[in-house]
């Protein structure tokens, strides 16, 4: 048996069976178990984190292996993870390269498990600018006293750590006076608020901070070297993070198929293309070619000392793939897709309402670097424009 | 700048090594590229035979120098990216794997393609059933070819017994008529070919399938996606050129965010589309080989008409002129583009392949 089919096979004998319709009806709490059940599910095969090695909880599987995974889980429709991005990419990412021994035992098996990380990276002064932070971290005794702000923190009041960058040295060039902390978000002085999105759900959070005190051992990699640090947790969210959702686009891509299908008939190349089909064949060469890209981005990660000169291009390709595929079939499913199912969670990217996914596509598009700063650094770093004067 | 991001970031050494002498073959090629004059016979039957091309991509029992799509892909790459003549990647990719499904004749074709001493003109217009020229016996009617003059020979789609066929006629034959033809996109000759009543018996070779005519499209739109990320590939780099030394305002232009996010939007469209065409080409004895040579031929060759429409934006008043030669690109780019979606065939060939893709697995 090929690797595919098992996977499939995996997928269709474990799926959870009408998920969906079950899930919308669940109070945050039960979805909270939902989601964990089937992460935990998941694990069993490596499947929910498979880039990430056996040792740690994941699946040490190859890229190529995840591609594979990704794409049966989006085409089984079984459900995506919700809200689990930061615990199963960030926080490996980030802890095998620039964690201690200690750290790396003390929380990477515990993230995969399904315990969940937020991360506290924005300000409100501090968004696209994000090396502007202003949350203080100062030295005393064996603590941190950190004071600021944070906000854009997903999932903050649901979970138990963050992922922090808050400035040690304030005299110091503004990329260098930033250390990265892990924040306990049981600890005395946070307080949050959630945040209501343009979607109608709430797991945005915002963060104050009021002399809340951080352990040394908390702090990853050296005081001041935070910038660099974070550099790797975002070039992890630019990169294999993207795999698994570019295939749920692109399982996205069969679902409006099915909806252009059912409004005009069979496709046929022997007459003239309905306006909606040429829509649809256009989605679909895109589906192909963002995979393709994505592919050739992990083949070039591989190879010792190439350049980053993909993932740049990937987050913005597959989220403008994304806002313009949920934009069309929220149009195409017409006033059937009016209805507000006040969903208490959205599962990301397409959750099958396509309204709410076309709304939610703005999160992808703004998040993670809005894809105009993704353009900033193609422009500058990949194809060497000169840089825009700063103030 | 260097086309180092701008290149395939994938190719092995050998095929970095194969493209570097492509490109200084194709020197004298582009040379020419921007004077006003049109590309013409002066080219040569081969067109790169005399270098050895036409052989590349073809099995060495035929003639041909061996290796595989991914060579014809670097081969192509570099043919549009110098705007050449050269007819070499379509001989290698369309023409030689349809001719080698036939029998003694076609294969005898096929070597003389390989030694230089026969090259087939490739249509623009649709190789489909329906436009399948009239006639049982003898084929009459007219379409458009990229072909020179001494182009040997042309294809012509027909449907015998019922059976859709592709009759390879000499160029000589008394019953087939090539006119010279200018099309816009001048950088490759082009000729209108006109039969009247060319009895299919005395056609050089003949070559029937169920899916012959949809082979030549599939192979088509990848040799059409390549040829179309070179283009693509060379307009960008002069685009990125032309913003760091274009001074206004006291400041490179490509200093600008407004030109700067342009460009990076033609590099996130050139990366999609190359990697897509050259993974269609590893892929094109594959299960998926058929469905992703149809999605490069309609994304790559669009993306490429966009990128080529852009740099004639971003280089100003000099994009408009003919001296600046980003005309030539944009040409050529819509010429692929259309060749790629004739008559929507490409297209709903996609479409139907992507349903057989999802139904399979």
């Amino acid at each position: 048996m090929t690797f595919r089919q098992e996977v499939a096979d995996w997928f269709s004998a474990h799926a959870p069976r009408e998920w969906q319709s079950e899930v919308e009806k669940y109070s945050r709490q039960e979805l909270l178990t939902f989601n964990r059940q089937w992460l935990q599910l998941l694990n069993t095969k490596g499947f929910g984190a498979p880039h990430v090695p056996k040792e740690w909880g994941g699946g040490g599987y190859s890229p190529e292996e995840q591609i594979i995974i990704y794409r049966e889980w989006a085409r089984s429709r079984a459900p995506s993870l919700g809200g689990y991005d930061i615990n199963l990419f960030h926080v490996p990412g980030t802890l095998l390269r620039a964690g201690t021994r200690a750290q790396q035992e003390k929380y990477i098996r515990d993230a995969i498990d399904g315990v969940l990380w937020c991360q506290a990276f924005s300000e409100p002064g501090a968004g696209s600018d994000l090396a502007s932070l202003r949350t203080t971290a100062v030295r005393d005794g064996d603590y941190y006293r950190v004071n600021g702000q944070k906000i854009w923190s997903s999932h903050a009041h649901e979970s138990k750590y963050g992922l922090l960058l808050a400035r040690t040295d304030p005299s110091a060039p503004r990329h260098h006076g930033i250390s990265y902390f892990i924040l306990d978000m049981s600890a005395p002085g946070l307080d949050i608020r959630r945040i209501r999105q343009c979607t109608g759900q709430a797991e945005f959070c915002e963060l104050f901070l009021d002399d809340v005190m951080i352990p040394v051992e908390d702090r990853i990699g050296a005081e001041g070297e935070g910038w660099s640090v974070a550099q790797r947790t975002l070039s992890v969210e630019r990169g294999i993070l993207a795999l698994g959702a570019i295939e749920h686009i692109n399982a996205g891509v069969d679902t409006l198929t099915d909806l252009v299908g059912r409004r005009s008939g069979d496709f046929s190349g022997e007459r003239p293309m309905y306006a909606a089909e040429a829509v649809v064949a256009d989605f679909v060469a895109r589906s192909v070619a963002v995979r393709s890209t994505a592919l050739d981005l992990i083949s070039l990660q591989q190879l010792p000392g190439s350049p980053d000169i993909l993932s740049s291009a990937i987050k913005v390709a597959s989220s403008e793939m994304l806002q313009e595929l949920t934009d069309y079939g929220s149009l195409i499913e017409g006033a059937d897709g009016l209805a507000d199912p006040h969903l208490e969670a959205q599962r990301s990217p397409l959750s099958g309402h396509w309204l709410l996914d076309w709304l939610q596509s703005w999160g992808r598009t703004i998040s993670a670097g809005t894809n105009e700063i993704q353009r900033n650094i193609i422009a500058e770093r990949v194809l060497g424009l000169p840089r825009e004067m700063r103030g | 700048m260097s086309a180092g991001p701008l290149r395939y970031g994938l190719l092995t050494d050998q095929e970095s090594d194969f493209a570097q002498s492509c490109q200084r073959a194709l020197a004298k090629d582009s040379a020419r590229a921007n004077d006003s004059a049109r590309a013409n016979d002066s080219e040569g039957v081969a067109a790169g035979g005399k270098d050895g091309w036409f052989g590349v991509g073809i099995a060495e029992e035929h003639g041909g120098a061996g290796g595989s799509m991914a060579d014809v892909a670097v081969m192509a790459e570099e043919i549009g990216a110098a705007h050449a003549a050269s007819l070499a990647a379509w001989q290698a990719g369309v023409v030689a794997p349809v001719l080698s499904k036939g029998d003694e004749k076609a294969a005898a074709l096929v070597t003389r393609i390989c030694a230089g001493t026969a090259c087939v003109a490739i249509p623009l217009t649709p190789m489909t059933v329906r436009s399948a020229l009239a006639g049982e016996h003898a084929l009459t009617g007219e379409f458009t070819v990229f072909g020179s003059r001494d182009c040997t020979h042309v294809p012509v789609p027909c449907v015998l017994a019922g059976v859709p066929s592709i009759a390879f006629f000499s160029a000589d034959h008394a019953r087939v008529r090539l006119l010279a033809l200018d099309l816009v996109d001048a950088s490759r000759p082009s000729l209108a070919v006109r039969l009247e009543d060319a009895p299919v018996g005395e056609a050089d070779a003949l070559v029937s399938g169920g899916s012959l005519l949809d082979d030549w499209v599939v192979a088509s739109n990848l040799i059409a996606a390549l040829d179309s990320t070179g283009l693509a590939r060379a307009a960008l780099t002069q685009t990125i050129d032309y913003a760091q030394t274009r001074v206004q305002f006291g400041r490179p232009i490509g200093s600008f965010q407004a030109y700067k996010h342009r460009c990076a939007t033609m590099f996130i469209k050139h990366k999609l589309a190359q990697s897509l065409a050259f993974r269609a080409a590893k892929a094109a004895h594959t299960a998926d080989g058929r469905l992703m040579a149809l999605a490069a031929g309609k994304l790559t060759t669009g993306y490429a008409t966009f990128i080529a429409g852009e740099s004639v934006q971003l280089h100003g008043g000099m994009g408009y002129t003919w001296e600046a030669g980003l005309h030539v690109f944009l040409k050529r780019a819509r010429a692929n583009e259309v060749l790629a979606r004739a008559d929507d065939h490409g297209p709903g060939l996609l479409l139907s392949e992507y349903r057989a893709s999802r139904n399979a697995s």
